[in-house]
């Protein structure tokens, strides 16, 4: 009898697990649309046509509109608003919200479960990955029909050209640069660096701002995560660098060279030398802006978007603040940052259909008057509140010189005390390059180690920790890399 | 013939009474069966049939045989992760596997304020997890109150989480005290359930509290140490997320756990079937340990 109720019980078991087997989706195969797919996101349908006369066609489809969290309540009403015109033009389109913004370590578990939005933001540095991995969707189709298809400004769209094809519609690109607290200079007597400073200057002015007793660091660099790799990129560019390059079909590391040698013992130098980064450097990106939103950090790498967040969320004084581009590594020489910025794409596992709908949802006001009304009610909204909007971009995905360019300035001009514009002479020195293309986030988490090493160990050898994680790198991971044309 | 259906109607009423006895309790028991199954069976299947996989859920997954497995050998930091992780599991017993039981005895000796202490004592388990970490993170700042306490005592500055040395030290000392309550709370409840006469016996015979605690507390929970231990060892093995949140795996991967090393298989570089290879490492190794223990744990209670 035992037997028999333990075969009835294992029976009960597989079959429960094939039911929910069953159920569990596709299986992750297959990549065609889902028009039809309303059970993502956030179920807030939005009536695509106010004019109750506008009857539902067949044709009816529904767009997942990537829409600011709930606690953005600046950015809600000028995304619902857009929502609204669009739904009036496009009045066989349904739009859900979704809330989900992009996440490197999201976004597979989004695309295996069917649940990214239509069209989303993603960062330049996903660029290599999302395209790898066909996450992002082939955009020439679209940008046929597109009337403004040729005014895009080309410094952005290289990111995120592969073959001739363009995988992304651009926003806007930014150089990392340095942003200083000049009160904490100030309250040392340290001189302000001049826009060509180089990695002595550097050096001195860190070490002079930090005051390790009072737990103020004259440099916070972020070297806790995946950051740390990315923020001494920074440096290995600076020294004439790269993080890796093409030989024979194959990539290889290369930031074991001298320049990374010479970046890694510059970090080494401002650790152990000069005393000027936190005792506890393992901070992460929130970490770095924290510290210094609380006068804990005279230094640390950033862009314009942080001067914004210091200021609104901070409560800094913004003439307090200010960004220099990065210093060069001798007299002369390049101020060389990595290259980001923003950038939008279409979803490839919608219809097409869908897929033309989020392009136009994303193109919506692009180049367009309505786009200068929206900033114009996002800069009166700061004007109320006492807060500023950043326009520090070093591009945006308009010509400057065009006549949509002028339109902009114009009002951004209007706003002096709420706009923080870069000083075109920062703009002008600053050189960007962009990320790593190959395996980014992996080669940030080997060079953070070694960063960590570097930072732990007086002693540490910095060449044989460069050449020993170039070639782990070179064997587990670009070994396995096929080349992106 | 006859004896033919005569068969068949004895099973069918055999079957029914079955069903009579037993089908009340088997409908209970389906909800769980429903859950297990949907949070536990099917991922554990589905991460054996992954990790045979190179896991693409858009483009479609491709068998890959063994070559998982094979990176996982070859991988730099396979070794490290196993002895970061059994260095972990050997520091919580040290600092935290005796800290819960002493706890408990402590409480169960006292004569006033026992329900307050019990409370007092559980009291990290409810705190969220994220104030706790934060918490920690405050606590062990270089100039933070553990460096202030210490200082008082003439001692230097302490790294306590940046310092190759000290870090995986700190994330058991904050794991000790987060978690003892849950453990404690089972010992104390092992500890109630002792005879109290076996008490009142010994105190006349003379008996002090150390000898009580000795000769009665101690065995009488005898077998909460062996499950208690197992338990531990399956769920220090198993630790990653004090390590993520505190040192992010540093410094140099001093921290780096094996789950928390599946994490950065699986969601920094997106290698999911490489991390579900991992996982099914990881399940076989518990597994065999589990069984191990058991089969100790059957013999010694035989003895």
């Amino acid at each position: 009898m035992k037997n028999n109720l333990r075969v009835v019980g294992a029976l009960t078991i597989i079959a429960i697990m094939m039911i929910m087997t069953a159920c569990s989706g596709n299986g992750g195969k297959g990549t065609g649309g889902n028009a039809n797919n309303d059970n993502r996101g956030q179920e807030t349908p939005i009536s695509a046509s106010p004019s109750p006369n506008v009857e539902k066609k067949n044709s009816e489809i529904t767009l997942t509109v990537q829409f600011p969290k709930s606690d953005n309540v600046v950015e809600i009403p000028v995304y619902e608003d857009k929502m609204k015109r669009f739904g009036e033009k496009y009045p066989h389109v349904k739009m859900v919200k979704n809330d989900w913004w992009y996440k490197s370590d999201e976004i597979g578990i989004k695309m295996a479960a069917h649940q990214a939005p239509s069209g989303f933001y993603v960062p330049a540095t996903e660029g290599g990955t999302l395209v790898g991995h066909e996450w992002a969707a082939d955009l020439t189709p679209f940008l046929k029909n597109y009337e403004f298809a040729n005014d895009f400004n080309e410094k952005l769209t290289t990111q995120f050209t592969v073959d001739g094809k363009l995988y992304a519609v651009p926003k806007n690109a930014y150089i990392s640069s340095i942003i200083i607290n000049k009160k904490l200079f100030e309250e040392k007597n340290v001189p302000i660096p001049s826009l060509d400073w180089t990695w002595d200057e550097f050096y001195e002015a860190a070490k002079a701002t930090a005051d390790p007793a009072k737990g103020i660091a004259g440099f916070a660099i972020m070297a806790k995560g995946n950051e740390g790799g990315w923020n001494w990129t920074n440096f290995l560019y600076q020294a004439g660098g790269a993080a890796q390059e093409v030989q024979d079909d194959k990539v290889v590391s290369t930031f074991n060279s001298e320049a990374g040698v010479k970046a890694m013992e510059f970090m080494k130098k401002l650790r152990w030398e000069g005393n000027a980064m936190p005792q506890n450097w393992a901070l992460n990106y929130g970490d770095v802006y924290n510290l210094f939103k609380q006068g804990r950090a005279a230094i640390v790498l950033g862009e314009s978007g942080q001067i914004e967040d210091a200021v609104n969320n901070g409560g800094m004084d913004k003439n307090d603040l200010m960004i220099l581009p990065m210093p060069s590594m001798e007299k002369g020489g390049a101020h060389v940052g990595v290259l980001g910025g923003n950038y939008m794409i279409v979803n490839p596992q919608e219809s097409m259909e869908v897929q033309q709908a989020a392009f136009d949802f994303i193109t919506f006001d692009m180049f367009k008057d309505s786009e200068i009304d929206v900033l114009k009610t996002v800069l009166e909204d700061r004007k109320a509140k006492g807060q500023i909007k950043a326009y520090g971009s070093a591009a945006y995905y308009y010509k400057a010189d065009s006549e949509f360019g002028k339109k902009f300035e114009a009002l951004l001009d209007k706003y002096p005390d709420n706009v923080y514009k870069l000083d075109p002479k920062v703009i002008e020195a600053m050189v960007g390059i962009p990320e790593p293309a190959y395996n980014g986030q992996e080669f940030y988490g080997t060079i953070t180690n070694v960063m960590q090493e570097v930072f732990t160990n007086e002693k540490a050898d910095v060449k044989a920790l460069l050449d020993e994680a170039a070639k782990n790198f070179d064997n587990e991971v670009l070994s396995k890399v096929t080349i992106q044309k | 013939m006859q004896f033919k259906d005569q068969t068949i109607q004895q099973t069918a009423q055999s079957w029914r009474r079955k069903l009579k006895d037993y089908g009340w309790g088997l409908a209970f028991i389906l909800p769980a069966i429903a859950v297990f199954c949907v949070f536990l069976w099917t991922p554990i299947v589905k991460g054996i049939f992954y990790s045979f996989m190179n896991v693409d859920f858009v483009k479609g997954n491709s068998f890959v045989g063994f070559d998982n497995y094979r990176d996982i050998f070859a991988s730099s930091m396979l070794a490290k992760s196993v002895l970061n992780t059994l260095y972990y599991m050997l520091l919580c017993i040290l600092i935290g596997f005796w800290v819960p039981s002493i706890v408990s005895i402590a409480v169960s000796e006292l004569r006033w304020f026992k329900g307050a202490m019990r409370l007092i004592v559980y009291l990290p388990n409810i705190v969220p997890a994220v104030v706790l970490y934060g918490m920690w993170q405050w606590l062990y700042d270089p100039l933070g109150p553990a460096n202030q306490i210490i200082s008082w005592f003439g001692s230097q500055q302490i790294l306590w989480l940046t310092d190759k040395s000290m870090a995986m030290i700190s994330i058991v000392i904050a794991e000790t005290w987060q978690s003892f309550g849950t453990a404690a709370l089972i010992y104390l409840a092992g500890i109630v359930s002792i005879p109290k006469d076996l008490y009142e016996a010994a105190e006349m015979d003379g008996a002090g509290v150390l000898q009580r605690i000795r000769y009665i507390t101690i065995p009488g929970i005898r077998h909460l140490y062996i499950l208690l231990f197992i338990l531990q060892l399956i769920g220090t093995s198993q630790g990653f997320l004090t390590h993520m949140a505190l040192t992010g795996g540093g410094p140099n991967n001093a921290t780096l756990t094996y789950m928390y090393q599946i994490i950065n298989e699986a969601f920094t570089n997106l290698n999911y079937g490489r991390a579900s290879a991992m996982g099914v490492l990881m399940f076989i190794v518990l597994a065999s340990l589990s069984i191990i223990m058991y089969s100790i744990q059957g013999r010694s209670r035989q003895a």
